[in-house]
C-alpha cells in the first residue's frame, strides 16, 4: 500500500515539477519548497512510527518470555537478543528515571556535580498545602572551604547568619535549615496571597518582606459593623503558623468577647486564609 | 498556473493530514511503550536486575557498540540516583509511576513511593497535575496516603494525619528526615544505657525497633523529650 503511495507521490510531483520548470516565479519556488519540505517530515515521521512498532514488539517479546519465566539469552535468536537486552536497559533507564523523577517530586536538592566536582548546585523546592512555589537555587564552591558563590534567595532572607553556623561543619544541616525556612516564608506568604484572593473583605495593612508580621483589618459583623485589627507575629522563622495573635477593636467588649477569644486561638492554630474563611462562615466577619 | 497551485494545495494538504496522524501514532506508541515497559518492572523487577548484571559486567570491547550508549546512560543514572539519596537522606526502594492524562500541557500521574528514611520505614501514595502555563509550570498534589514507622508517638501520628488533609508532601519529608534522626539519637543513647554493669533496669526492644524502657531508672520522658520538643514544634 505504501508502495503504491510513493509512486503516485513521484508521479505527481514529478508533474508539477515539469510544470514548474516551465517559468516560475518567485513565491512558486518557496511553494515548492515547502511541499518538498513536507514530504521530507513526513518520510521522516513514517520511519520514527515504523522504528517504534518494531520496539514495541521487541518489548512484547521480552514481556512475554519473563512471563513465561524463559530463558531470555537464546542462542538461536542471536539478533533478537540485543533487541532483548536492549528492550531491558530502555526498560531500566524508566525506572531510574522515575527514580529522579520521585526525588524531585518530593522536595529533594537535585543536586548536580559541576565543575569536576569543585562546584555544587543544589535547588531549593517550596510548596504550602501541597502547591509547589518557588525554586531556589544555589551553587557552592567546595574548592578550599564551603563557600556560596551564586543563589537567588532574596536578600531579606537571612542567608548569612546560617551560612555562618552551619555550613562549613554540617553540609546536610545547613540545607535542612534553609529548606525548612525557605518553605516557611514561601507558606507565609503564600497565606498573605490566598488571604488576598478568597478573603477579599479582609484588608492587609501591613506585611513584611520575611513576613513575619501581618496586621489586617477585618470587618465585625453585628448591629454596627466594627473595625478590628488583627496583628499576627510570626516569631519562629521555620513556621507557617503565628507565634502571637493579638486582637484590638475600639470597642473593648467585642475584643474580650467569647467569640474573638476563639477567632484568636484560630488564627494561631490555622493558616491565615483558613482561619479567616472560617470566622467568615461563622457570621463573626464579614 | 492556477491549475498547478490547484494541485499543490491537493498534495500539501494530504501531507499535512498524514503528518498529524502519524504524530498522533507516535506519542500514542511511545506513551504505550512506557507503560508496558514501566508494567515489565512491577511484575518483574528483580528478575530484570538479575539479567542486566551480566550485561553491565561486560566490559571492554564486549559490550555492543547499541548498547554501550544505553548502558552509559543506565550508569551514570544510578550514579546521580546514589548522589540524590545521600544528600536528600531519604532511600526508595520501590518507585511506581502511573500516567493517568497527558497532553501538550498536563500531566495527571499517581506515584506510589516505597522507602525508608535512617531507622524509619515509609510508603507514600499520592497524585500529582502538572499544567504549563505560558512560561509557569502549576503543579499541586491532589492526593495523598501515608504509611509511616513511628505513628505510636501520638504527636507525629496527629502530625501524619493533618499532612495528608493539607497534601503537603514536602513537608512530610523535611519532617520525617528531622523525626528519624531524633529517633536514631534515642535508640544509640537507649543502647549505651543497655550496656551498664548494673542493669537495674530492662531495655525491651518494641516491635517497631524502638527500645522501651520496662523498669526505668528516672523517667523516660525527662531523658530525651528535648530531642522530640524540637522536632515536634517543626511538625506544625
Amino acid at each position: 500500500m505504501d508502495g503504491q503511495v510513493e509512486t503516485m507521490e513521484q508521479g505527481v510531483l514529478g508533474h508539477l515539477m515539469a510544470l514548474e520548470r516551465g517559468g516560475m516565479g518567485q513565491q512558486d519556488q518557496h511553494e515548492s519548497q515547502r511541499l518538498e519540505m513536507l514530504k521530507v517530515r513526513a518520510v521522516t515521521l513514517r520511519a520514527q512510527r515504523d522504528q517504534l512498532k518494531h520496539q514495541a514488539d521487541a518489548v512484547k517479546i521480552l514481556k512475554d518470555k519473563i512471563s513465561k519465566d524463559l530463558p531470555l539469552d537464546d542462542a538461536d535468536a542471536a539478533g533478537g537478543f540485543i533487541e532483548l537486552q536492549k528492550s531491558l536497559l530502555t526498560a531500566w533507564r524508566m525506572q531510574l528515571k522515575d527514580l529522579q523523577r520521585a526525588h524531585h517530586l518530593i522536595g529533594g536538592y537535585d543536586l548536580v556535580e559541576c565543575k569536576e566536582g569543585k562546584s555544587l548546585c543544589v535547588s531549593f523546592h517550596t510548596a504550602f498545602e501541597g502547591v509547589y512555589l518557588e525554586t531556589y537555587n544555589m551553587e557552592l564552591d567546595l574548592t578550599r572551604t564551603v563557600q556560596i558563590s551564586r543563589h537567588n534567595i532574596p536578600p531579606s532572607f537571612p542567608l548569612e547568619s546560617i551560612a555562618k553556623q552551619l555550613l562549613q561543619k554540617d553540609l546536610k544541616g545547613f540545607l535542612q535549615t534553609l529548606s525548612q525556612k525557605l518553605n516557611a516564608l514561601a507558606g507565609r506568604r503564600q497565606q498573605v496571597y490566598l488571604l488576598k484572593e478568597l478573603v477579599g473583605s479582609v484588608e492587609v495593612m501591613e506585611s513584611s518582606q520575611l513576613c513575619n508580621i501581618l496586621v489586617l483589618m477585618c470587618t465585625a459583623q453585628g448591629e454596627t459593623p466594627k473595625a478590628v485589627l488583627c496583628t499576627l507575629e510570626y516569631g519562629d522563622l521555620t513556621q507557617c503558623l503565628p507565634t502571637r495573635v493579638s486582637i484590638e477593636c475600639e470597642d473593648k467588649t467585642l475584643s474580650e468577647s467569647p467569640q474573638w477569644k476563639k477567632n484568636q486561638l484560630l488564627l494561631l492554630e490555622s493558616p491565615a486564609h483558613t482561619a479567616l474563611l472560617t470566622m467568615r462562615r461563622m457570621g463573626s466577619i464579614a | 498556473m492556477s491549475r498547478l497551485n490547484r494541485l499543490r494545495k491537493i498534495m500539501e494538504q494530504k501531507y499535512e493530514e498524514e503528518i498529524q496522524m502519524l504524530q498522533q501514532e507516535i506519542e500514542m506508541l511511545e506513551a504505550e511503550q512506557e507503560e508496558t515497559l514501566r508494567s515489565i518492572f512491577i511484575e518483574h523487577g528483580d528478575r530484570l536486575q538479575h539479567e542486566l548484571k551480566s550485561v553491565f559486567e561486560e566490559r571492554g570491547g564486549a559490550q555492543k557498540p547499541t548498547l554501550s550508549k544505553l548502558i552509559t546512560e543506565v550508569r551514570e543514572l544510578e550514579k546521580d540516583l546514589r548522589r540524590q539519596t545521600e544528600i536528600n537522606g531519604i532511600a526508595l526502594n520501590e518507585c511506581f509511576v502511573k500516567t493517568l492524562h497527558k497532553s501538550e500541557r498536563k500531566l495527571v500521574q499517581q506515584l506510589r513511593l516505597a522507602g525508608h528514611c535512617s531507622v524509619l520505614l515509609f510508603q507514600v501514595e499520592f497524585a500529582v497535575t502538572e499544567i504549563q502555563e505560558g512560561d509557569a509550570l502549576l503543579r499541586r498534589v491532589t492526593e495523598l496516603n501515608i504509611v509511616v514507622d513511628g505513628v505510636e508517638f501520638k504527636d507525629f501520628s496527629a502530625f501524619v494525619s493533618r499532612v495528608e488533609d493539607t497534601k503537603d508532601l514536602l513537608l512530610f519529608f523535611r519532617t520525617l528526615r528531622t523525626f528519624s534522626e531524633r529517633c536514631e539519637e534515642r535508640r544509640q543513647t537507649f543502647q549505651h544505657f543497655q550496656m551498664t554493669p548494673t542493669s537495674q533496669f530492662q531495655v525491651q526492644s518494641h516491635p517497631s525497633k524502638l527500645p522501651v524502657l520496662q523498669k526505668p531508672l528516672f523517667d523516660i520522658k525527662s531523658l530525651p523529650t528535648y530531642y522530640f520538643e524540637n522536632a515536634v514544634a517543626s511538625w506544625k
